[in-house]
């Protein structure tokens, strides 16, 4: 009797766990996609009042599910029926790849960029301190006020 | 009115050009009248748009139709503020707004300036006309806000009538805090006009000294604020208004505002290095620049239909004016910066990588490659359409928040580790033993914390990259950048109280009030704490979708009971509202009564928003949706979400407002009082020993 009730407890712990495990992947498949309805939301985040879109492709995505396909043949199928701009960010292959990598690339010459302009400050004494070259208007001015200062021999 | 507000654009259109034409004209002949008429005109051309946005509220406070922008934003049944709010709800509107808060500036930049800096000012006003030109012939030509209602015909012409009811405003736009979000936004955007102005003027005039840098990092500090407080407030709109949970979606009007604010905030960093060292000149020159075109940019963005977004305006023809405005405005100045570079060497040089000097370049590094990852991600879509196939573009994709959070969270922790240390470093070279001394027990406290934290229950240890972990990490980066402020300023007042005899909180408040760019500075740190902290709480969110409750009927999450006590329709003359009567119990006590609502607007497309229904406290939201009704109408749909330490966020942009404002005080000058010993020999409490 005692067996029957553990392997029963069993058995209820393995679907509970496999119910957590196939709300789990739900979520994060509907967390890759976007809804098409306009909100720019994640399916599984989409909040619109009356959304049109949500209830059918959150059905479509548990339905490919309960047919055994795999999260790639989703996704695949998503991208036939809906497009590219079904998947919530780039892809990694192809120019998409650029989107990940440029902002990165830019942190990391701006770095160099930095270590460079200190290294240059460090080893170059800086020539002049203060100004640019002399506006000559100006400079022809200060002349002249030095020469009425000048003390006379 | 329509007429007064048509002929008040049509003035402001010629006045704007006189101001510029005479302010050069005037330079050129050296003639001093001249120069003051265009001084007058740039003020009155504040005149002229304020006469016209004023009878376009009147219009909209009278809901007339005859006028197609009133007729597509307003309905008769819109309260008054919203009806005065509708001024911005759209693109004719806003864009008119935009113009008339620039003629504000430039009215009083002009008013406060023209004596203190007469040989600067005419090139001022003639680049803040040049913009406001610019603005002024859009709202008269392209998107004129009061083109009269009718309908198009084959021929060309158009048929004017005046319709019966107006579309009403957007439902998501009738919010209290829609009519104050916009116009902190826009004040922060225009904003960085000034700064822009101020230094092209520099740059003509070869004046380029410390006064426009100081004048430009005050305006700078008053867009930055604005911008900031707008972006926090529609942060909190959309918090409460759209019922997702979130109060950041990386939607590209978002980064439109976010990105000048990352400007603004390196410029703001990299000129205390120009005012105290006399370096980054030319970098200081680019930030200004780059934060006035990013503003336009953004602008350009989400009027133009270039991206999609939630709150983006139609696909309108200003795009290619706008393209081309920033073109012009971007080449120009690169010209004169590339021109005046003799002008703008350095007074110093870089000393060692260790230096505050260093840490501020590293931090302006950091800022702007978050800028330029919000810049890339926003526009990816338009580029990779654009690219061609051979290089595997030709097709548009989604670049969602995903994207955003991925590269700049990484990015954003970074930045706060040199929030931590920037500020401590000392200028030119900082010695193995003040590092010791500043970082030692900050690092110690944050890394014990961190450990505490791997133990506390429902935490563990993450897949390194994940959202917790970034969570954990930025907990700790943000204790570590805390410690070293709350020691700055114990250690600050200690020896102050020391030397003035106050007690402690008088000299944490002299302390600051006598440095305010200082410790204000440690203020706004504090707030980034803060805010980064409510962040982290995000990643342990907790949601729980599509709960079906009917009256007398309870449902629990957690620690948390909800009974729906009663579930009604309210009749509004605006809309239909089925509002939830739900008793939320924590710990089996009752703490509040929610009532989260759905509208059915009547106007218009009769669209539906939902109104959460919030309990706030410091340790997590309680956030609930009400989605409508089931089926057969016999139970409530409701969405749940229990969000951690959101309150923190808004704490924290409250905190940062304040460090601002502090910041921007003129410092206190106090007669300081007589050293504690001394007053007590005097008060006969200690007698004096003369050797």
């Amino acid at each position: 009797m005692k067996l029957f009730r553990n392997a029963f407890i069993a058995i209820l712990l393995f679907a509970a766990l496999g119910r957590a495990e196939d709300l789990e992947r739900f979520k994060r498949l509907s967390e890759d996609m976007i809804c098409t309805c306009s909100c720019q939301q994640a399916l599984y985040e989409c909040r619109m009042p009356a959304c049109g879109f949500r209830p059918g492709m959150q059905a479509e995505v548990r339905q490919m599910m309960d047919d055994g396909k795999s999260d790639e043949q989703i996704r695949a199928a998503f991208v036939a029926k809906y497009g590219p701009t079904v998947l919530i960010v780039p892809g990694t292959h192809g120019f998409d790849i650029t989107a990940w990598i440029m902002p990165f690339a830019a942190l990391i010459i701006g770095a160099l960029a930095v270590v460079f302009v200190v290294y240059k400050w460090r080893t170059q004494p800086v020539v002049a301190h203060g100004s640019g070259p002399v506006d000559t208007t100006l400079h022809d001015r200060v002349e002249e006020e030095l020469k009425k200062f000048t003390p006379e021999d | 009115m329509v007429q007064v507000g048509q002929f008040a654009l049509a003035l402001a259109f010629v006045v704007t050009a006189y101001a510029i034409v005479a302010s050069l004209v005037g330079i050129r002949l050296k003639n001093d009248k001249l120069i003051d008429s265009g001084k007058r005109a740039a003020i009155g051309t504040f005149i002229c748009i304020t006469v016209a946005i004023a009878c376009l509220g009147y219009l909209f406070v009278q809901s007339d139709f005859s006028v197609a922008y009133v007729a597509g934003h307003s309905n008769k049944a819109l309260p008054i503020y919203f009806k005065i709010a509708s001024i911005w709800g759209g693109q004719e509107g806003s864009l008119l707004f935009w113009g008339w808060l620039l003629t504000l500036y430039s009215a009083l930049v002009v008013v406060q300036n023209w004596k203190k800096h007469s040989s600067l000012m005419p090139y001022v006003i003639a680049t803040l006309m040049g913009t406001s030109l610019f603005f002024t012939a859009m709202h008269l030509f392209v998107v004129n806000p009061f083109k009269l209602s009718g309908v198009a015909l084959p021929d060309g012409s158009t048929n004017l009538f005046t319709p019966v009811e107006g579309s009403g405003l957007n439902p998501l736009l009738q919010d209290p805090l829609m009519v104050i979000h916009p116009p902190m936004l826009y004040l922060g955007f225009v904003g960085f006009v000034v700064p822009f102005a101020f230094a092209m003027a520099a740059l003509l005039t070869k004046q380029l000294g410390d006064t426009w840098i100081r004048t430009t990092r005050r305006w700078t500090m008053i867009a930055w604020f604005f911008l900031g407080t707008g972006i926090l407030l529609g942060g909190n709109w959309a918090y409460h208004e759209l019922g997702w949970g979130g109060f950041w979606a990386w939607d590209p009007v978002e980064n439109a505002s976010l990105m000048p604010w990352l400007i603004g905030t390196a410029f703001l960093h990299s000129v205390m290095v120009q005012e105290k060292k006399g370096m980054l000149k030319v970098w200081n020159m680019v930030l200004v620049t780059l934060a006035y075109i990013m503003a336009l940019v953004g602008t350009w963005l989400t009027r133009s239909g270039i991206v999609n977004s939630v709150h983006a305006f139609a696909a309108s023809p200003i795009g290619g004016y706008f393209l081309a405005f920033i073109i012009v405005g971007l080449s120009a100045s690169l010209y004169l910066i590339t021109d005046r570079l003799p002008y703008l060497k350095s007074d110093n040089e870089m000393q060692s990588v260790v230096s505050r000097e260093s840490s501020f370049l590293f931090n302006n590094l950091i800022l702007l490659a978050s800028c330029f990852a919000v810049f890339w991600g926003t526009l990816f879509p338009v580029i990779s359409e654009a690219a061609p196939k051979w290089l595997g573009g030709g097709e548009r994709v989604t670049v969602g928040p995903p994207y955003f959070n991925r590269v700049n969270v990484p990015i954003a922790i970074f930045l706060m580790f040199l929030t931590g240390v920037g500020p401590l470093l000392a200028w030119r070279k900082a010695s193995t033993n003040s590092l010791k001394r500043n970082f030692l027990i900050p690092a110690i406290t944050a890394i014990a914390l961190g450990i505490v934290l791997l133990f506390y229950p429902g935490l563990k240890p993450w897949p390194i990259g994940g959202g917790e972990f970034y969570a954990w990490l930025a907990v700790m980066m943000a204790t570590f950048v805390a410690v070293t402020i709350v020691r700055e300023f114990y250690k600050g007042a200690r020896a102050r109280s020391y030397g003035s005899g106050e007690n402690f909180f008088e000299a944490v408040t002299n302390l600051t009030l006598r440095n305010t760019r200082r410790y204000g500075g440690y203020i706004i740190h504090f707030g980034f704490v803060l805010l980064f902290i409510g962040w982290s709480g995000q990643a342990f969110k907790v949601d729980v979708p599509g709960i079906e409750a009917g009256i007398g009927e309870t449902f629990s999450v957690r620690n948390y009971i909800f009974r729906v006590d009663d579930l009604k329709v309210d009749e509004d003359p605006n809309y239909t509202a089925q509002v939830a009567t739900v008793s939320l119990f924590e710990n089996r006590k009752k703490v509040a009564i929610l009532y989260p609502e759905q509208r059915h607007y009547k106007a218009g497309e009769q669209q539906s928003t939902s109104e959460v229904a919030l309990r706030s406290t410091a340790k997590e939201d309680v956030y609930l949706v009400f989605q409508g009704g089931n089926s057969d109408g016999s139970k409530a749909i409701f969405q749940l979400y229990l969000n951690p330490l959101t309150a923190w966020v808004w704490f924290g942009g409250v905190v940062l407002g304040l460090g601002t404002l502090i910041a921007m005080l003129p410092n206190k000058k106090t007669t300081p009082r007589r050293p504690a010993a001394a007053r007590r020999v005097e008060e006969g409490k200690e007698i004096e020993v003369v050797s």
